[in-house]
């Protein structure tokens, strides 16, 4: 049994794992520098190195994960290290005790009024247009302008899916959120397909502006629940059920808290730094969060 | 055109979004394959592949947690081995991680594993590079020092060590060499021929070989000797140990030494021992006006390209050329209807170089053909307004502190190209494009996308510019040769054979004629004897004991640096070793000169 | 090819290295250290590591002291022997100083038996104790009833039979056992099982017709046989009786003795002697028993690095892939590593002490400081985690690195006295 401490995890990680219970889950993939752990309850943490949490159910190990990744099998028990645990034949002990917590919840900010969403979200837009023009969902930004020559088909996709509510203006309600997501989940390239880390951006946005508190309506909930579940994988899945109840992974944290800061002009770093997350999905979470704003004003 | 869809699935598999990207690609450059799709297979997904015709029965059974690879290719077969490949890169690469041996962290442990290597790649930072290039030396080897920033006593004292071991240094500030067909540094792959080649300068040793390949003559060692191995206080020792080597060598017949210009006495030695050499010899001291006096079977040079042709000739056996290098008829065509193109304002060059030897050739002969021209090879380059022509080496100091040399990350010039397409008065940008072992994948790649943003940023301001290029390359270089130049071509860049046409060709486009001039060395060559030779003469260089075996065996390496000088070793097949190296003391100052005394 | 002449301190290094390879390890006899050790005044214990101060020592070792003060019957209880200690007359100092070496706390006091290791080529000899087993141990601080009964079974009972036994075999050749145990995966630090075989199968026949009755017997073979690191000691004797041949070599720059008494870390230089160079000692890496965890180390403790210096340990971490497992050290390639990385910061390779998983070649022997300051790689420790309280024992098993700075010191030294 390997025994690894937890130096660091975020506070929705956290919440879910009862102190005293011994078992934590089983291996559900490893990856590059990640392994993702199936908890019993059905969700998905991800263990990972020193760093930024990658995910919104991240776990930061001091130890190295691509090593540690080759010797843990698929369905392998990962326990947390208690006195019952010391007899079970698990492959990995967790030691959470001191381990640091970090709160990724991104809750309704006072003071954003239509003018500051919209002179930011053109600011992104701007960002991203110099910096990563061919990126993902990138070619969106001028295409929903411009028309949509030269889109590839997921794009292409993507742009059916935004254009009535562009062309629209129609205010921004909840069922309008569903159909996006009905329309959008599971959609484009990537281990979390395109349409998923746009729809991930989105509701950050909706939770900054307090238009989805994080205490939504249960119907809602399960709706989209449902959608994500039968749309997407479990890994991408779990990113989008966490970001609908407002906890997302540390670049897209701090790009947020900076992007609306008072000092506002500190966001271009925290914006290159997410931009290298996967090969688009940083960027698709951008272009998510720059799209939603505009749908809301 | 037949086309054959195959799906694979694999169940239940996870790889992150840049692995996908990279199988993704590495599948749609296979030939035969037309396109490929690798994606999970969400609903969304599959009803997008399925309108691309790429989703097969088997593919329909992958649901949302399950990885789709779809290729579509000519024939059945092509699709089936794409398959296998991505197949094969799905296994785990722990394996061959755990089976590399580590690389030892001294020359010491390096010689234990390779006891019969005979050189040293030395690419470390400038201080330490004289501590470990002096340890090569006591241990027998000889030393190709590609780092920079070494002082002149340094250099002075690394080469006497050298002459008493018999042993040659390459450097410091050495780019490239290629020692019995094996590329040391940045180095072109070039076809085995006649032609010895000894220079002070890298990219200029590049020029001259990829000219003499592209005329299909070979070359038989291509030696490197340290950009400032023609100072006075070197005396061109290492030039002159190689001419030595290289006149006794029986697959040499005709040599070429190459340098920026040289002081006056060390150029004179330099002629005088070529002149003894006993075989034709082709001068090339670049961007000189006055050419040392010389005797029969020298044959001074101003320009690479006239090195080239020299040397070619004298190669080949057939007649010099006589006249001077003129543009052919079908550049002059394409230079006068660029000219069309241009606004009434734009009259300007701006050269912007990687290669430090052909941004010095580029700046003395557009001088030459336009006067006044600004460089920040020289002081000209201060903080007036830049509304001159200019010439920028873009491997100077200046440009690469913390950044990759623009020879391996070509994206930095890409803010240049753009301010150019910003200045209204710019005409025409010149670039080289180098390619070779050690240079970027794909440059004209990268070069015709940032030309494309610079063509639209001045299109938009009304005005086009106009692009001139030459690919410094061998015809078998990595990079493929053929393809560079039809890329850069594909994008609207006007493209010349080499750097000195490309300035004729510049020049033309702004309606001005210029000429390099051969006429001087038809009159030298006449000249019998010596005149007005400096009394003083150093003692001639005599033949390292070691390097005759180094020429003909070829390099077997200890590279400690870039591991990317061990990798295209490793892939030449030459014997190397890779150091993994650290500062010795961990950078203590004190403590690694403590260890010095205690050797 | 070197075309360079060797200098006067290669040539120092190079006699070092001849004297260690031509060493010839023998286990002769058990005596009490009283008799061995003339120089071991009535109120003397000796402890593992480099010199230290009651008040500096750590909470295993002050649990040995004054364990060791009740066995020897210079205080009567736990109370009376701290407030002898405490008093400044009891003499402590480090085994080494006497040609002897203890693995954790180390301690030795003039009654307790000490094995004898003969260095047949060069004459010398080195001493250890008997290792005492598991569990509840003074090696590891504790000091109750229990320990002390056990340590006066070992000097009365053991030590008599193990004597005889000895003296019937006319001495036990450890060059060979160890070289035998190296090719059965033992390092001879953390892993001793074959060679304690070994050594088992050697001395069984003589045990067998020396020791009068079958249970007296069976007890000294349970001993014997029971502790899978009872070779341990035994190493550690055999390491130090071939180290010492190489102290004092003028203008030698190896070293000749690592040891820590969980305080401090110290090392020995050969041309430089007995002096010790210390850093503070450093916390192990490794895995923990259940229920314990790096909170509750004590910071790396013993004179077994001994064994390490001769070249084995975790210099031969790659004949051990089983121990780089139980130290979480990885699998057969990083094992493989351990090795290859003390190969950059040693002179030599022994002759005689083989690695049949790295083809045959030698240990990396004699740890060269110039070396290991210029490459800033320092030497790797196998060793045991112990409680930082008294007698709770081993919490865990992992590696430790030697601080560099002992060995910046030591060729700071060098520097002034030879340059």
């Amino acid at each position: 049994m390997l025994s690894v401490q937890v130096s660091r995890w975020s506070q929705a990680a956290a919440s879910l794992l009862a102190p005293q219970q011994a078992v934590m889950g089983w291996v559900h993939s490893c990856y590059a520098r990640i392994i993702n752990v199936h908890i019993p309850s059905g969700r998905l943490l991800t263990l990972q190195g020193e760093g930024m949490l990658q995910a919104p159910l991240g776990l930061a190990l001091a130890t190295d994960v691509a090593a540690l990744g080759t010797c843990l099998p698929v369905g392998a028990l990962v326990v947390q290290d208690m006195p019952l645990a010391r007899r079970s034949p698990a492959a990995l002990c967790l030691r959470c005790a001191d381990a640091l917590v970090w709160d990724g919840q991104v809750v309704a900010q006072p003071g954003l009024t239509p003018s500051v969403l919209n002179r930011q979200a053109h600011a992104l837009a701007t960002w991203l247009c110099s910096h990563t023009p061919s990126r993902g969902l990138a070619p969106l930004l001028l295409a929903l302008e411009h028309g949509p020559m030269g889109l590839s088909a997921t794009n292409a996709a993507t742009y059916t899916a935004l254009a009535p509510l562009w062309t629209g203006r129609q205010a921004f309600a909840i069922p309008t959120l569903l159909s996006l997501v009905k329309a959008l989940v599971g959609l484009g390239e990537g281990l979390t397909p395109s349409g998923d880390d746009f729809l991930v951006g989105l509701l950050a946005v909706l939770h900054i502006t307090g238009t989805l508190p994080c205490s939504a309506a249960a119907p809602v909930r399960e709706q989209f629940c449902e959608y994500v579940r039968l749309g997407t994988s479990q890994l991408s899945g779990e990113f989008l059920r966490c970001a609908f109840e407002g906890h997302f992974a540390e670049p897209l944290v701090m790009l947020m808290r900076a992007l609306w800061a008072p000092a506002s002009d500190a966001w271009p770093s925290h914006a290159a730094t997410l931009a290298t997350v996967g090969h688009s999905s940083g960027v698709d979470a951008m272009v998510g969060i720059a799209l939603g704003c505009r749908l809301l004003t | 055109m037949q086309t054959h869809v195959r799906c694979l699935v694999l169940f239940s598999t996870y790889r992150d979004s840049v692995w996908l990207m990279h199988l993704s690609h590495t599948l749609e450059g296979l030939p035969g394959v037309q396109q490929v799709a690798v994606m999970m297979g969400t609903p969304h997904n599959k009803a997008i592949l399925q309108q691309a015709g790429l989703l097969t029965a088997e593919g329909e059974a992958g649901g949302p947690n399950d990885l789709l690879i779809c290729v579509q290719a000519e024939t059945p077969r092509v699709a089936a081995e794409a398959l296998r490949q991505a197949t094969a890169r799905m296994t785990p690469q722990g394996q061959e991680t755990t089976a590399r041996v580590a690389a030892p962290r001294t020359l010491e442990t390096a010689l234990r594993r390779l006891p019969d290597a005979n050189l040293a790649c030395i690419s470390v930072p400038g201080a330490y590079a004289v501590h470990e290039a002096r340890k090569a030396l006591q241990h027998g080897l000889h030393v190709f020092l590609f780092s920079a920033h070494v002082d002149l006593a340094a250099e002075v004292a690394l080469k006497n060590l050298a002459a008493q071991q018999g042993l040659l240094v390459m450097g410091p500030d050495c780019g490239t060499a290629v020692l019995n067909g094996v590329p040391l540094g940045f180095a072109n792959r070039l076809p085995r021929g006649p032609v010895g080649l000894i220079a002070a300068s890298g990219t200029g040793l590049q020029q001259v070989s990829c000219l003499l390949a592209c005329q299909d003559v070979g070359v038989s060692q291509a030696i490197g000797v340290g950009g400032r191995d023609v100072h006075e206080r070197i005396g061109g020792y290492s030039m002159r140990a190689a001419l030595q080597a290289l006149a006794q060598d029986t697959d040499t017949q005709v040599l070429v030494l190459i340098a920026k210009p040289p002081a006056a006495s060390v150029a004179a030695q330099l002629a005088r021992e070529a002149a003894q050499a006993g075989k034709p010899c082709v001068l090339a001291f670049v961007g000189d006006t006055a050419l040392p006096a010389v005797s029969e079977g020298v044959y001074p040079a101003t320009t690479l390209e006239e090195a080239a042709l020299l040397a070619g000739a004298l190669a080949r056996g057939t007649p010099l050329p006589m006249e001077s290098v003129a543009l052919p008829a079908s550049g002059v065509a394409a230079a006068q209807a660029a000219r069309m193109g241009l606004q009434p304002g734009q009259r300007l060059v701006h050269a912007l170089y990687c290669g430090g030897t052909l941004a010095h050739e580029a700046l003395g002969l557009l001088r030459q053909a336009l006067g006044n021209v600004i460089s920040n090879l020289d002081d000209t380059w201060g903080a007036a307004p830049k509304s001159t022509h200019a010439v920028l080496d873009l491997g100077a100091e200046e440009f690469t502190q913390g950044r990759p040399h623009p020879m391996i990350d070509p994206s930095a010039r890409r803010q240049y190209l753009i301010e150019a397409a910003g200045h209204p008065e710019v005409a025409v940008v010149l670039v080289d494009v180098m390619l070779g072992w050690g240079a970027h994948a794909d440059p004209a790649g990268v070069l015709a996308a940032a030309w494309q943003e610079t063509q639209a940023v001045a299109g938009a301001a009304g005005r086009a510019l106009v692009g001139i290029a030459h690919v410094c390359g061998a015809p078998d270089d990595p990079q493929g040769f053929e393809q560079q130049c039809q890329i850069l071509r594909e994008h609207g860049l006007l493209l010349a054979d080499s750097n000195a046409q490309a300035v004729r060709l510049a020049a033309a486009v702004l309606g001005v004629h210029a000429q390099t001039s051969p006429a001087q060395r038809l009159v030298a060559s006449i000249t019998p004897g010596a005149a007005a030779l400096p009394q003083e003469q150093p003692p001639p260089a005599s033949l390292p004991a070691h390097l005759p075996e180094l020429l003909m065996t070829g390099p077997r390496v200890v590279n400690l640096g870039l591991e990317l000088f061990a990798t295209q070793l490793a892939a030449h097949g030459a014997p190397v070793v890779h150091v993994d190296w650290r500062p010795p003391a961990g950078g203590d100052t004190r403590l690694a000169g403590l260890l010095e005394r205690l050797r | 090819m070197s075309l360079a002449s060797p200098a006067p301190i290669d040539a120092a290094n190079e006699q070092a290295l001849q004297r260690i390879y031509a060493a010839r390890p023998y286990l002769v006899a058990v005596h009490p250290a009283r008799e061995l050790l003339p120089q071991l005044h009535a109120d003397t214990i000796l402890h593992a590591g480099p010199p230290i101060a009651w008040e500096a020592m750590c909470g295993p070792m002050q649990g040995a002291i004054v364990g060791a003060i009740q066995y020897e019957g210079w205080a009567a209880d736990l109370q009376s022997a701290q407030a002898l200690v405490a008093s400044g007359r009891i003499r402590m100092q480090p085994c080494h100083s006497l040609s002897a070496v203890g693995p954790m706390t180390g301690v030795i006091t003039p009654s307790m038996p000490l094995m004898v290791v003969e260095n047949r080529e060069h004459g010398n000899r080195a001493y250890c104790t008997l290792n005492e087993g598991l569990g509840k141990v003074l090696r590891y601080g504790a000091n109750d009833a229990g320990v002390l009964e056990r340590l006066r079974w070992l000097q009365q009972t053991v030590a008599r039979a193990l004597h005889t036994a000895l003296q019937r075999t006319g001495g036990l050749d450890l060059r060979v056992m160890m070289a035998q145990a190296l090719s059965m995966g033992d390092e001879m630090h953390q892993r001793n099982v074959a060679a304690t075989a070994l050594l088992g199968q050697a001395l069984l026949p003589h045990l067998a017709r020396t020791v009068p009755a079958p249970e007296p017997l069976g007890a000294m073979v349970e001993y014997l046989t029971g502790n899978a690191q009872f070779f341990l000691n035994v190493a550690m004797a055999a390491a130090k009786a071939t180290m010492d041949t190489a102290v004092g070599l003028p203008g030698c720059t190896l070293v000749t003795a690592m040891a820590r008494n969980g305080t401090e870390f110290g090392i020995r230089l050969s041309a430089l002697g007995e002096r010790w160079f210390t850093a503070p000692a450093p916390m192990p890496q490794g895995l923990y028993f259940p229920g314990f965890s790096a909170t509750d180390a004590n910071p790396d403790m013993g004179d077994s690095a001994i064994v390490e210096t001769l070249g084995l340990g975790a210099f031969a971490m790659s004949a051990s892939p089983a121990v780089a497992q139980f130290l979480g050290v990885g699998g057969w390639a990083e094992a493989r590593r351990y090795t290859e990385e003390m190969l950059e910061i040693t002179a030599g390779r022994h002759l005689h002490l083989l690695l049949p998983t790295f083809d045959e070649l030698g240990v990396p022997c004699g740890i060269d400081v110039r070396k290991v300051v210029e490459t800033a790689i320092v030497p790797w420790i196998n060793t045991g985690i112990a409680h930082r309280q008294a007698g709770i024992g081993q919490i865990g098993a992992g590696v430790v690195q030697a601080p560099l700075a002992c060995f910046v010191q030591a060729l700071e030294a060098f520097a002034t006295a030879y340059l």
